[in-house]
């Protein structure tokens, strides 16, 4: 077996270990790893699959995945959520174990190969598109590493490098080690380009024109919009005599300044845990909740009907709210500074004020 | 779809209001999409360079998808509470930048030669060697050769170039490169791109050198079973021998010489003793048969298209025309192999002298196509270059003018073979009986 072949197996059995974690599948890992090991020993001759054979093949675990993985996933998996979306990429995944295993011997007279390229493209959509599971997360130096990810990318460079460089292929290698210094940095350039570029891509996009009432104001209306991406846009209209001097736009805490803008409050906490959380004999949290609004409060007892916008993890909550109480271990500000409990999968998404 | 080259002409004798209709039907198919491939690739304009820059000069495939998932994964994560992590793409960027960096200082500075045949075959691989001489300081490492763009032309998938490892400064080498003509005609090669991998094949760094070669590029084969030439006009011969009144008189041939067999030549007259004496087959040859005095070869090619309307300014099909001229190249080899000499080739009105093979392949690379006229004698020469030669005529379709100007060369004495590769359904069949009456099947 070339060197090439060898990291293209580790490669495909990286591919089949993602998906299977983050799947909650045990066997796409094990029969994924076995073919891809078969495959690169290369024992038996297999045709290369057509195009319309590949079509099919699509189309047969789409539908597979739709009838079976609903049944055979794990309880509250996304793979049992979207079985149909699961099943296509599980298909995708024996074309590339197909393709593998039939591809000819790899060799150094061609500047690049064509089965080797498609299996790394599909391969690496597959691997990093993905949300890497948790388990595959470690930390290094404080910093949160996807290892799978990381190592499939590096091998993709490696797989195409093997056997083009035979004798230098060490020296080669040691030309990536200036990487070691050059990621660090790109990460603090990237971190600060990103909550600029976010928002500018935020505003390029078309308004959807969905706004819904907050129930907080007769005339005030709610863009949907604004919690799914930043924006500096105006998303409500407010008909006073005078200023108020801070408001809970939603469950942002807001105030509008003499220039008739609307500033954000100060944000105390970003995140709130159970250290923070006091432990009810009922197995619920209760999460005490920044509430500089709460002396402005409502005089009277309000009812309010909250509909969730788009996602059912947002948590609304009213002016002078100052306990959330729920079966969530966790709660985060999302980039748009919504709370968002962190409900274990198939809980029940209840809270109490 | 029509192009701007399809525009209508005006004809003189036909009403106006017929032209303005032609001109608003060529308007309504017009093309307003350039083609990609009809542009040299160091002409191209901005727009198509950094296309062309994105698809075939920069990134590999693997360093594509690096950057889309890159950037995919750098947009995603700033969501808090994502599972998306910001050092994948770090890393992603950052072996791309580093990529580019790195081939950047190694990239190709390079001469090179080149060394291309002078013909081609319509779809068919043109192979080229090209030498290339390292003429920078710092070695140059995995690269590749591959043709510049030129119009009517296909390179190789990338996965059929070829791929040098290494060639150190002041060094030589030579590479293949292979290049597919898509069409008849004459095809300028404009230069070459010496692309490097250096150093992870994720990106690639270019340098586009002019060198031109000039190529006239025949039509595509066409897999036909031709009849022995020699035999059939021999046949023929024998026929006009007959038949006419300033022939050669008289009925027996006298044994003039043995010489070595070619193809072509009967088995009967195949000389036994002599074969066995000199130890390869020889063919007897007789005084009085044509094969002693019929030695030179003139093809002449009909380049008239019945389609081919009087208000257009290029036929819209050439496909026929294109098929005709390669049954004439097929005639041409066949005459060759079986011992003639092309002496001369005339495609349409005017007669070419071939000196060699080159010229023969330059008049059909370059012949154009011609409307159907009242007669033959717009598109077939009037006269014979010369008696006493063989004289193939390859035609399209079989008319009363062609019937006229054969008959009147071979009143004259000249040996005429007519070949004809139907042009449509309604000439399959129209050829009279005879022996140097030929219709091709495809």
């Amino acid at each position: 077996m070339s060197l090439s072949n060898l990291l293209l197996t580790l490669f495909l059995a990286l591919l089949c270990l993602q998906l299977g974690l983050s799947m909650e599948l045990p066997f796409v890992i094990l029969l994924g790893g076995g073919l891809s090991v078969l495959g690169g020993l290369k024992i038996i001759p297999v045709e290369r699959p057509t195009w319309g054979l590949v079509i099919v093949m699509v189309a047969a675990g789409g539908f597979l995945g739709n009838e079976l993985l609903e049944e055979m996933a794990a309880e509250g998996s996304w793979a049992q959520s979207s079985s149909l979306f699961a099943g296509l990429i599980l298909s995708i995944l024996v074309y590339l174990l197909w393709l593998f295993a039939a591809s000819a011997k790899s060799t150094s007279q061609v500047p690049l190969e064509r089965d080797t390229q498609t299996i790394l493209v599909l391969g690496l959509m597959l691997l990093l598109l993905n949300p890497p599971p948790a388990t595959t997360v470690v930390s290094i130096l404080g910093t949160p590493v996807a290892l799978l990810s990381v190592t499939a990318m590096l091998l993709a460079s490696v797989i195409l490098l093997a056997d083009r460089c035979v004798g230098v292929l060490g020296p080669r290698l040691l030309l990536m080690l200036p990487l070691l210094l050059i990621v660090p940095v790109m990460v603090i350039l990237l971190g600060m380009a990103q909550g600029p570029l976010v928002a500018a891509l935020g505003n390029l996009l078309p308004s959807p024109g969905g706004s819904a009432n907050t129930g907080f104001s007769p005339y005030q209306q709610l863009s949907a919009s604004v919690f799914l991406r930043p924006s500096n846009r105006s998303v409500m209209r407010l008909n006073a005599v005078a200023l108020p001097s801070r408001y809970l736009a939603g469950n942002r805490l807001v105030r509008l300044d003499e220039e008739m803008v609307w500033q954000p409050s100060v944000q105390a906490r970003q995140f709130l845990s159970t250290v923070d959380a006091q432990s009810l004999a009922s197995g619920e949290w209760r999460y005490p909740v920044d509430n500089h609004h709460a002396r402005a409060g409502n005089a009277d007892l309000q009812t309010l009907t909250v509909h969730s916008l788009r996602r059912d993890s947002y948590i609304f909550l009213s002016p002078g709210t100052s306990r959330v109480t729920g079966r969530f271990r966790a709660l985060n500000k999302d980039a748009a500074d919504v709370w968002t409990p962190a409900f274990d999968r198939g809980a029940d998404r209840r809270w109490q004020l | 779809m029509n192009e701007l080259a399809d525009r209508p002409l005006r004809v003189s004798s036909e009403t106006v209001m017929l032209h303005w209709w032609r001109m608003a039907r060529w308007f309504m198919n017009l093309r307003l999409v350039p083609r990609w491939s009809s542009r040299y690739e160091h002409r191209s304009n901005p727009l198509t360079r950094v296309y062309r820059w994105v698809f075939y000069d920069g990134l590999t495939r693997s360093g594509k998808i690096i950057l889309f998932c890159s950037l995919l994964i750098f947009l995603l994560s700033y969501r808090a509470g994502s599972s998306f992590l910001l050092l994948t793409a770090a890393l992603g960027i950052s072996m791309l930048l580093w990529s580019a960096l790195l081939g950047f200082f190694y990239q190709p500075q390079v001469s090179v030669q080149r060394q291309t045949p002078k013909t081609a075959i319509a779809g068919m691989p043109l192979i080229s060697q090209i030498g290339v001489v390292n003429e920078g300081a710092r070695g140059l490492y995995n690269f590749s050769v591959r043709e510049l763009i030129v119009p009517d032309g296909r390179w190789p998938r990338e996965w059929l170039r070829p791929h040098q490892i290494s060639l150190a400064p002041g060094q030589h080498t030579t590479l293949t490169v292979s290049f597919d003509p898509q069409k008849r005609g004459v095809t300028t090669l404009s230069g070459l791109a010496v692309q490097s991998y250096f150093p992870f094949f994720l990106t690639r760094h270019s340098a586009k050198i002019k060198n031109l070669a000039e190529v006239y590029v025949l039509p595509s084969t066409l897999k036909v079973n031709l009849p022995s030439l020699r035999h059939i006009a021999e046949q023929a011969s024998k026929r006009m021998t007959l038949g006419s009144d300033n022939a050669r008189k008289g009925t027996a041939l006298e044994y003039a010489y043995s010489r070595q067999y070619q193809t072509g030549d009967s088995i009967r007259r195949l000389d036994h003793r002599a074969s066995s004496r000199r130890g390869e087959p020889m063919s007897k040859i007789f005084e009085g048969a044509d094969e002693i005095r019929r030695d030179q070869v003139y093809v002449v090619v009909d380049l008239t298209l019945a389609h081919f309307e009087p208000w257009q300014r290029r036929p819209s099909n050439e496909a026929a025309l294109d098929e005709r001229l390669a049954l004439a190249v097929e005639i041409g080899l066949s005459a060759q192999n079986e011992g003639f000499g092309l002496a001369a080739l005339a495609t349409g009105k005017q007669w070419h002298k071939l000196e060699n093979v080159l010229d023969f392949y330059q008049q059909i690379a370059t012949c154009k196509p011609q409307r159907p006229g009242t007669d033959s004698s717009n598109s077939l020469p009037d006269t014979a270059l010369a008696e006493n030669g063989l004289y193939i005529l390859v035609i399209g379709r079989w008319e009363a003018e062609t019937q006229n100007l054969v008959d009147r060369w071979r009143q004259a004495g000249v040996l005429v073979l007519v070949f004809l590769l139907a042009e449509s359904e309604a000439d399959v069949g129209s050829l009279p009986a005879g022996s140097q009456f030929v219709e091709v099947q495809r």
